[in-house]
């Protein structure tokens, strides 16, 4: 993927779709806990009702008291079939209680209740999902069978046939069967119930403990331990969670769309400094190598803005060497030329003018020309590395000597004196042209540009060759540009005897055979070349 | 007319010298700029051809000294410099004229002849005094219709008499603007040419005399008819 744009968004959109997804689960699973968590709370509170409204009809109390800490609690809900609020029980004997609002169904008995509550969530036959709670329950220390309210009961009744399933709690509490049974007042007793009327069965009759009056009291006695279920719906709870998920995954596509619009924008902004660095680039040309990227830039693309201006600024020193190059090129063949035409047109124009010498003349001009163009090709090839070296044993002494034939007669003119400290012995395994090239054009410059009648060493070692002579008006700061191509102390020479390519053509020589040459001014203001073998 | 060539390329100095001479003109040539100069102040040339890159001085100061001196002398610059921006500093630092090498040896003359004109304010290349008609450009010389065959020296002395007609010139002036430094100043060659020169110009035995002598002054060019 090419585009930084691209990856960021690829990135960023499935990071912030995960990271929404994630925030509305755990905003969706922790509401859902807290809701269950109170929901199971008030399921647990709606056992202590059923808790005493149980012993009441164990004990055989017609007409409990609520007691104060239930009054928050819906507990004739219980009697209600559409209340969605349901409990029954069962004791060890087998006897079951229900609520009345379950009607005709049964919850099904739980295994192994203790008093630790369970909980579960059920789907009842009539299509209601419930959450219920599942607890065994112990009668409170002063219960008595028939006992009245926590007083001694007729007893438990004897079998545990389907017969003995009683609804007594929503009749007592929610409907009377007989005012005697009635919890909750005589408004209670004036309420329908579908029920009302209905024959209590003839073994609970005869067990119900009586009252002080005589009349029957009912109960079964003192039980033992009862298993308890009460349910409630969750349609409540579950439409909370219903809308809670809606709106989460609403306001999440929401923040989705939000955030892909968010996030290009970002990136949009957050980029278009680089963009601007690249229309910057696009811009620049070989003319306009001067251009610099400004410094005011994010702290990102600082490093990289200083990289490109070095690089421009490499780039412009380059181009600025070429350009001098070609001009310097053009400026030396310009004069060979001018040379060439003048003369022809003058022996064209003025035959009688011309003679041998003439021709003499052409030929010298040809042959600098020539020499100029080979110079340039080898240090083409040189500085492409394309040169081939071709290894051999070169006695330094003889080839020295040989290289310095060509200017003796120069040097004799110019009073120079030359003193070779050589081995004439020493061999180097080396390039016999290359190195030829390197001493050749050393000792060229120091025949010609030495200053007149002065002496020049010629030393010889292991390791390294130097040429040392005086270095007359040169200076310290022309050691780094006689390098150069076409580099001349006195700009104003236009012989073609020196093009200026010599030194470079030397260093490159040197450079192709992995040799150093290097130029110096010494203490004793003497210029000395070193090649140094490494 | 005389020329200074200051070129340090020998070839080129030989080449253009050459052909300066074989046209008519008087040239001095020198290869270093301080020479150059001493020339350029000892002498008046009717040109100077200079190169910008010289030893010792370039053409520039040789130019810039010249013109503070009030030194009026025709200016070219003949050189190898190309660039617009170094023809543009050449021409505004006072030189009359820019030509880069190589250059045609033709174009190189006509240049040189059209500031020799400018020097006498002329600006057509003919020139005529009475029925006497010189073509500086063809180098032609006609008199009464009849052509008249000129070696390249008489052709300049008749030339530089005819572009100061009516005004004397002396010895002295002919020796400076005909013959270089080769001209030996204790010769009559002035007078020898002069009077070749009145020679040549007779066409017929009517042709009046063009040519007047001063005594103690030197030769006027006037049609007296």
């Amino acid at each position: 993927m090419k585009s930084i744009r691209q990856r960021l968004l690829v990135w960023l959109l499935p990071g912030l779709l995960i990271l929404w997804g994630a925030a509305g689960t755990a905003l969706y699973f922790s509401v859902k806990k807290g809701l269950e968590t109170k929901f199971d709370s008030e399921l647990r509170e709606l056992v202590n009702p059923v808790r005493f409204l149980l012993w009441a009809r164990y004990s055989g109390d017609e007409r409990p008291q609520v007691p104060g800490n239930f009054r928050g609690l819906d507990v004739h809900a219980f009697e209600r079939p559409d209340s969605g609020t349901y409990f029954q029980s069962w004791d060890k004997r087998k006897r079951i209680e229900k609520s009345e609002s379950l009607g005709q169904i049964d919850l099904d008995r739980w295994p192994s209740l203790t008093e630790q509550a369970k909980f579960q969530n059920l789907t009842l036959p009539n299509g209601d999902i419930v959450r219920a709670i599942g607890m065994e329950v112990r009668p409170p220390p002063g219960f008595r069978r028939g006992g009245g309210r926590f007083g001694p009961g007729p007893g438990p009744p004897r079998g545990d046939r389907d017969g003995d399933r009683r609804e007594w709690f929503g009749r007592e509490f929610g409907g009377p069967r007989g005012p005697e049974r009635t919890v909750g007042g005589p408004d209670r007793e004036e309420r329908g119930r579908p029920d009302r009327g209905r024959e209590r069965p003839e073994w609970d009759r005869g067990m119900e403990p009586r009252g002080a009056d005589g009349r029957p009291r009912g109960g079964y006695g003192r039980p033992d331990e009862i298993d308890v279920v009460v349910a409630r719906s969750r349609t409540e709870i579950d439409q909370t969670l219903t809308m809670l998920l809606g709106g989460i995954t609403f306001s999440g596509l929401i923040a989705i769309l939000a955030s892909v619009v968010l996030v290009r924008i970002a990136l949009g902004q957050g980029l278009a400094p680089l963009e601007k660095v690249g229309e910057q680039a696009r811009r620049i040309d070989a003319s306009s190598l001067q251009t610099r990227f400004p410094s005011d830039m994010p702290d990102e693309l600082r490093p990289i803005a200083e990289a490109l201006n070095g690089l421009l600024a490499r780039i412009e020193d380059s181009f600025e060497r070429e350009r001098r190059f070609s001009s310097d090129i053009a400026h030396e063949l310009r004069t060979p030329v001018a040379e060439l035409k003048s003369m022809a047109e003058v022996a064209i124009k003025w035959p009688e003018q011309a003679d041998a010498e003439n021709y003499e003349e052409v030929r010298d001009i040809s042959d600098q020309m020539q020499a100029l163009i080979e110079n340039l090709l080898m240090l083409a090839r040189l500085e492409k590395g394309k040169a081939q070296v071709q290894l051999s044993e070169v006695k330094i002494g003889d080839l020295v000597k040989s290289c310095w034939q060509p200017f003796a007669e120069k040097a004799k003119a110019r009073s120079l004196v030359i003193e070779f400290d050589l081995n004439s012995d020493q061999t180097w395994k080396t390039d016999d042209k290359l190195l030829r090239v390197i001493v050749s054009n050393l000792l060229s410059n120091a025949a010609e540009y030495a200053p007149e009648k002065s002496r020049l060493i010629c030393t010889g070692r292991d390791q390294q060759l130097t040429l040392a002579n005086p270095a007359g008006d040169l200076t310290k700061d022309d050691l780094s540009p006689m390098f150069e191509r076409l580099w001349r102390q006195d700009k104003s020479r236009t012989d073609s005897s020196h093009s200026g390519l010599g030194l470079a053509l030397a260093r490159s020589c040197a450079d192709a055979m992995e040799m150093k040459l290097d130029a110096e001014i010494t203490r004793e203001n003497q210029l000395q070349f070193s090649l140094t073998r490494t | 007319m005389r020329v200074l060539l200051v070129e340090d390329s020998p070839r080129l100095r030989k080449s253009v010298t050459t052909a300066l001479k074989s046209s008519g003109y008087a040239v001095d040539s020198e290869k270093d700029g301080e020479e150059g100069l001493w020339q350029a102040q000892n002498h008046e040339y009717d040109v100077v051809i200079l190169d910008i890159m010289l030893p010792g001085l370039d053409g520039l100061q040789i130019l810039e000294k010249l013109r503070k001196e009030g030194n009026e002398a025709p200016i070219l610059f003949l050189t190898a410099k190309d660039t617009i921006e170094d023809r543009v500093h050449g021409l505004r630092s006072g030189a009359d004229d820019y030509l880069v090498k190589p250059f045609a040896l033709e174009e190189l003359l006509a240049r040189v002849e059209t500031l020799s004109r400018r020097k006498y304010q002329k600006r057509t290349s003919k020139i005529q005094v009475g029925d006497l008609e010189l073509d500086s450009a063809a180098k032609t010389v006609q008199r009464a219709g009849q052509s008249i065959d000129l070696a390249a020296r008489e052709f300049s002395l008749l030339e530089y008499l005819m572009l100061r007609k009516g005004q004397v010139v002396s010895r002295t002036q002919i020796e400076e603007h005909i013959y270089d430094d080769m001209a030996s100043p204790m010769s009559n060659v002035v007078d020898s040419a002069i009077c070749a020169l009145r020679k040549h110009i007779l066409v017929d035995k009517e042709s009046v005399p063009l040519i007047h002598t001063r005594r103690g002054q030197g030769y006027v060019m006037e049609s007296r008819q």
